[in-house]
């Protein structure tokens, strides 16, 4: 039994191990806070057995054990960030009341303000702050009027999913203390790592993954659109594989090292994906009169220079890979600092939802 | 700012709740204040085995300065008998009429035919209360009365009046002089009596006149 007096007193985390469920790899990542200093200190890169671990707490407790040697930490707190199939991202416009008061309005009343039934989900807010000149604060001192309504992000999941996940966290010897949609790592990755860009433009975030592709809009700070769109890279092996007649591991290893006659299918196989994404940008124009300067890739496809070159022809944008390591001090084994920088891009989703725990 | 987005923030926030459920709370109360009754018992024994041992070290220390004390309060005891003893010297000295001048006088004054039989001393007190002057209380006094009575015999003769010279020789001698009582009558030497000639016992052929001469010392009063 937990001392309650001394609840008050709970000692801000300091480190934490996140895990990536994706849908072929789970990546997960050790940090620590020290100071003001985020450090990445371990990282494990663990392919996904067949079935979605998530989905299963025996499998998953395994996965989280595997996962955890891998790492080779005693670390016991982990934070979990589940895939885009598994959870939501929404706006919404609620009154300005404490978190877990609009927590319960979700879950009575989600068809209210996210018009949709979700009565069997969790679900989390994230206050946004007011616009200049609008918003629930009060433009003369930024004291909010009672009644008055504020934006809001919603994160949900079913909430079978996430009891799943506790109890298989519990059951592989670790406390769940956080679970994240996965929409949200990639943004706060970019607040660290490319803050200029990050607090004063419109930028894009494409995270390309193995079944899907997610595009997050950021204007001056903000979470404007996120979007997914079913494409991923394992579309992008198939068609390759496909299209010059090789397998499909052989495909896997040819979208990264690019070879001249792939890239002559590249075009054709990413013009849907292109458009897609430049569909989404547009949306996000067009509803909010602000233009998109600039799309930041990562995923691991975004690996590879030539699939980047390749969507910024079919989106008209000016893109670019980005380094979610970049704010992190690294202080990794001697073995993975090595590849980090190459696996770098994969971890955006993890490094996020870790600065989000840590903060 | 990051977006901060945890599906398990309902949980936790329940969690929460239970933890600081009222009953839980007075338990972990009870439990406190029963964990801090006990130390404080703990703390009483742990006391009482403490000074039960100083208590028996003290006793063995009584014990084995027993015998020294002993020799002490016997050694008291000695010293008490010698302050009694000076104390009583004391007195002596301070009370008691000084016959060192007296019988050095005397031996001064003799005279060979009037040979002293008997001497003695009387030495008194008179303490006066005078009556309260109002409300205030009027201090006593007390005088020192000391005279000597000398019983000696007379072998001079019924004309020689030996007895008048040696009443002079007292009255001229320096140490008896100077304290002489000169307020008395008699200016402090008196002859009480005289007897009728009498044949001396050891020497027929000698007779005597006994007589009896009585000196009064200056009255001393003291407050």
């Amino acid at each position: 039994m937990a001392i309650p007096f001394l609840s008050g007193f709970r000692k801000k985390r300091d480190q934490v191990i996140v895990v990536d469920l994706g849908n072929k790899m789970t990546k997960a990542v050790q940090m620590a806070k020290r100071g003001d200093v985020y450090v990445l200190e371990r990282y494990a890169m663990i392919e996904v057995p067949g079935e979605n671990p998530a989905h299963y707490v025996d499998i998953f407790a395994d996965h989280l054990k595997l996962v955890t040697d891998s790492l080779n930490t005693r670390c016991k707190q982990v934070c979990i960030a589940i895939g885009v199939a598994d959870s939501m991202l929404r706006h919404a416009e609620m009154p300005l009341v404490p978190s877990h008061d609009m927590r319960t309005m979700l879950r009575y009343s989600s068809k209210n303000y996210l018009q949709q039934d979700l009565s069997d989900c969790t679900f989390d807010c994230h206050i946004l702050p007011p616009r200049s000149g609008a918003g629930a604060a009060d433009a003369a001192g930024g004291v909010a009027k009672p009644g008055s309504k504020c934006r809001v992000l919603v994160g949900g999941a079913k909430r079978a999913l996430v009891n799943d996940l506790q109890a298989g966290a519990k059951k592989a010897g670790l406390q769940a203390v956080h679970v994240v949609p996965n929409f949200v790592g990639p943004a706060n990755a970019f607040e660290k790592a490319q803050p200029e860009p990050f607090a004063n433009q419109s930028v894009a975030l494409v995270e390309l993954g193995q079944k899907s592709t997610t595009i997050t809009i950021l204007y001056e700070g903000e979470l404007g659109l996120s979007r997914v769109v079913n494409f991923g890279s394992e579309r992008l092996t198939q068609g390759i594989a496909e299209a010059m007649g090789i397998s499909e591991e052989e495909a896997e290893g040819a979208k990264i090292t690019m070879p001249t006659d792939v890239e002559s299918y590249l075009n054709a196989l990413l013009m849907p994906l292109g458009r897609e994404l430049r569909a989404s940008i547009d949306f996000f124009d067009h509803q909010h009169d602000k233009s998109v300067s600039q799309a930041f890739f990562s995923g691991g496809s975004a690996r590879s220079s030539k699939i980047v070159e390749n969507l910024q022809v079919e989106m008209l944008l000016e893109c670019h890979q980005w380094d979610p390591l970049a704010s992190l001090q690294l202080d990794l084994p001697p073995e993975q600092m090595g590849e980090v920088e190459q696996i770098a891009p994969q971890l955006a989703v993890a490094v996020g939802a870790g600065l989000a725990a840590l903060d | 700012m990051p977006i901060r987005i945890n599906l398990l923030a309902e949980q936790l926030h329940e969690a929460d709740l239970r933890r600081r459920d009222p009953v839980k709370r007075a338990i972990v109360g009870a439990i406190v204040i029963g964990i801090g009754v006990v130390g404080w018992y703990a703390s009483l024994l742990t006391q009482k085995v403490v000074l039960g041992r100083k208590l028996t070290k003290n006793k063995e220390a009584m014990v084995a300065i027993e015998a020294d004390a002993n020799s002490a309060r016997e050694a008291l005891g000695g010293v008490k008998e010698l302050e009694e003893r000076i104390h009583g010297l004391n007195s002596l000295a301070t009370n008691r009429v000084l016959w060192g001048g007296l019988l050095n006088a005397l031996q001064e004054v003799a005279l060979p035919d009037v040979p002293i039989n008997e001497l003695r001393v009387i030495q008194a007190y008179r303490v006066e209360r005078p009556p309260s002057q109002g409300a205030l209380p009027m201090p006593a006094t007390s005088t020192e009365l000391i005279s000597v009575v000398i019983k000696a015999r007379d072998y001079g003769g019924s004309q020689a009046q030996l007895f008048n010279k040696f009443g002079e020789a007292l009255r001229a001698n320096e140490w008896i002089g100077s304290r002489l009582d000169l307020e008395d009558a008699n200016k402090g030497i008196s002859f009480d009596s005289f007897g009728a000639p009498t044949p001396d016992r050891d020497d027929p052929n000698r007779s005597f006149i006994p007589f009896t001469v009585k000196i009064n010392f200056e009255k001393v009063q003291r407050r």
